[in-house]
């Protein structure tokens, strides 16, 4: 198993694994990048879709970088100019994905769709223009052309760009032909017991299910969980709070039933969707956990923090932490590699072993039969 | 005699007068220990050298649990991002001003006690805390007017219990638990502080996260050294407290220096430490939670 982390200073650090799926031997860590605090590294993400699988990093200065997964060496290079680190009213990237076509989003609520294949380089094909202050934007993991954002007072909204045309989309505006594109919108839920309005402020969202478009989960600044069914009601399906602190990361586990998601003081929580309940606490954390993914089939969590360690806990019922690697920086994003594992079939072979056993077990087992009595004549 | 365990004897005058003896005569004998050990060590000083290095007492400091992120002194990784962090422009010769202010409606030995911060840290300034502003509203006050730090003293029951330090403009921001005052009169033969600008001792900060906080005590105080006055403030890192203690030096003879205590003294011990400017939603660099207490032996800074 191969991790990636980006950092606060610009740096991309590799953390490989033995083979032998001993996660809690100390790994190999590779140092990709030099300390400029401009370079700062606010999301990254992996494409297959070029002949090798290689790494997107999407830096403060509006520099996006694709690097090599094995050297680290940049093979391409783009630039985002409305995204400059100089000033604090600049923007940030708050999305990104990549398969054939990169898709990037900043908090100005541009998001663009750009081949990264190297016989059309810097086309830029599709350029929608959302409203501003987003906070997340996700594409869905297989139909690319659906992607979902919300931001700061700025709903969920589902969108498709094969049918999108040009023109500002401001989600407030109702004019039909300026919505060409946006599927779906939430509401704002009903007001509260003091009939007042309840805030939006999503900070991060995801797709439930790889299979369907239409569930949603997103988590806010005011620590509420939400589930959100496009083809129920335009409210959420189902309303969470919990705890009493901003999420700041959300991710699917090992089901759709099952997420993880961290606040700003270092809890990461499992939550039952259907019952909004916690399932448990990952423990270890010092300071706020700014990413999370799982691995290894999927059995283990991975999690980088502001306290420079990357972590990884068991996802089972012990939740237990099976290892930490101490980063040296204030860590932004972590990607899991498993191209090279190899875990999953054994674990499959595994269970036929286990099955076959148990087969033989019956097998073999002597047949009981009542005794008879003898009756005394 | 020895073999006689007192415990046995049965009669209890009896009992006592033996087990007195037995200690006067274990006290002699160590007393002439010693004493031969002194005439000997100082025929011979290497002896006393060796028996010192020898006789190292076991410690919570000294069988301290490992700790990775202790910095190494070669790591460049680490000091590359320091000369780049939040308080690298003090560094570059940018001189702290300090604000320093109560929570609300304050009592009587809080504003004495900010009087004392007053004299520690040279360019602050207090300022009464008014009723209408919010600290954020103070951050946006002292940012404006080139603040580098904001120093607010909280109170609870009266007495100071806290001291939240704000590096400006963007933070971070520390949370400490404030213990042990003692205000300068309090102590026994204090010395007046002079307006000279103190040297400055810190102490055990080895991890990344005391480098941070190193650091940043470091960047209250100017970075003129001025040898003037032969005050020094002293932060010294203990088990995660923080004393401050502050003296006045002097040389009476080649080997020896004496010193004179100016006030105050206080501990403190780091709370939480968020990366932005005192928000409330802002993300938490670090934070003690009873869960990362696992063992005596753990330290943080």
């Amino acid at each position: 198993m191969k991790i990636f982390t980006g950092d606060e200073t610009g740096l991309v650090k590799s953390i490989t694994f033995s083979e032998n799926s001993d996660y809690a031997s100390s790994p190999i860590v590779k140092t990709w990048g030099k300390i400029d605090r401009s370079k700062s590294i606010q999301l990254m993400c992996y494409t297959t879709a070029l002949e090798k699988k290689k790494l997107i990093v999407a830096r403060k200065n509006g520099q996006i970088d694709i690097l090599d997964t094995n050297d680290g060496k940049i093979s391409q290079e783009f630039f985002e100019a409305q995204v400059t680190g100089e000033h604090k009213s600049s923007a940030r990237f708050v999305g990104l994905f990549a398969n054939d076509r990169q898709v990037t989003c900043t908090d100005k609520g541009i998001v663009r769709y750009q081949s990264i294949l190297e016989d059309n380089l810097s086309t830029i094909e599709t350029t929608l223009t959302l409203a501003p202050d987003l906070c997340r934007l996700r594409v869905h993991p297989k139909e690319h052309h659906i992607f979902a954002c919300g931001g700061k007072e700025r709903e969920l909204s589902l969108w498709d760009v094969n049918s999108y045309k040009e023109g500002i989309c401001f989600i407030k505006t109702q004019k039909k032909e300026q919505k060409a594109g946006l599927v779906w919108m939430s509401k704002n839920v009903s007001h509260d017991f003091l009939d007042l309005r309840v805030p939006v402020w999503i900070t991060d969202l995801q797709f439930l299910s790889e299979q369907e478009t239409t569930k949603l989960v997103v988590g806010t600044k005011y620590h509420q969980i939400r589930i959100y069914d496009t083809k129920a009601k335009r409210r959420p399906v189902s309303d969470y709070n919990i705890g009493n602190n901003p999420v700041v990361s959300l991710i699917i586990g090992r089901n759709s039933n099952e997420i993880f998601f961290t606040d700003t003081i270092g809890n990461v929580f499992s939550v039952d969707v259907r019952t909004g309940k916690i399932l448990g606490q990952f423990k270890g954390f010092a300071g706020s956990v700014t990413n999370l993914a799982v691995a290894n089939g999927p059995s283990l969590l991975t999690s980088v923090s502001m306290d420079r360690f990357l972590r990884i806990h068991e996802i089972g019922a012990s939740r237990k932490l099976v290892n930490k690697v101490y980063l040296k920086q204030r860590l932004t994003c972590v990607i899991v590699d498993e191209s090279e594992d190899k875990i999953i079939g054994e674990s499959k072979q595994d269970a036929e072993k286990y099955d076959s056993e148990e087969e033989n077990i019956w097998e073999n087992m002597k047949e009981i039969k009542p005794k008879k009595r003898k009756i005394k004549h | 005699m020895n073999s006689i365990l007192p415990s046995q004897i049965k009669n209890k005058i009896k009992r006592e007068e033996v087990h007195a003896r037995q200690r006067q005569e274990k006290n002699r004998r160590k007393l002439e220990l010693r004493l031969q050990r002194r005439k000997e060590e100082a025929e011979d000083p290497s002896k006393k050298e060796e028996r010192l290095a020898k006789n190292v007492p076991k410690t919570l400091e000294n069988t301290r649990e490992f700790d990775e992120t202790i910095v190494d002194a070669e790591d460049t990784e680490v000091f590359e991002d320091e000369a780049s962090d939040e308080f690298s422009s003090y560094f570059k010769g940018i001189s702290p001003k300090m604000l320093i202010t109560t929570s609300k409606r304050p009592s009587k030995f809080t504003y004495e006690f900010a009087s004392e911060l007053i004299d520690i840290f040279p360019n602050s300034q207090f300022v009464k805390r008014g009723s209408k502003f919010s600290i954020k509203q103070i951050i946006g006050f002292c940012t404006n007017r080139d603040y580098t730090d904001v120093l607010v003293v909280n109170e609870d029951k009266k007495v100071p219990y806290a001291i939240t330090l704000i590096h400006l403009p963007d933070g971070p921001t520390a949370y400490f638990k404030l213990t042990s005052i003692k205000l300068n009169h309090e102590i026994q033969g204090h010395g007046r502080s002079s307006c000279h600008k103190p040297e400055l001792i810190l102490n055990n900060f080895n991890t990344r996260l005391g480098h941070t906080i190193g650091r940043w005590l470091q960047a209250l105080f100017p970075h003129v050294p001025e040898f003037q006055g032969r005050q020094v403030a002293t932060f010294h890192n203990q088990r995660d407290f923080i004393f401050f203690r502050r003296h006045r030096y002097v040389f009476k003879s080649k080997d020896k220096a004496e010193l004179q205590e100016i006030g105050p003294r206080f501990t403190l011990k780091l709370k939480w430490l968020q990366r932005g400017a005192f928000d409330k939603d802002g993300e938490y660099e670090w934070m003690f939670k009873p869960d990362l207490e696992t063992s005596r032996r753990r330290f943080f800074l």
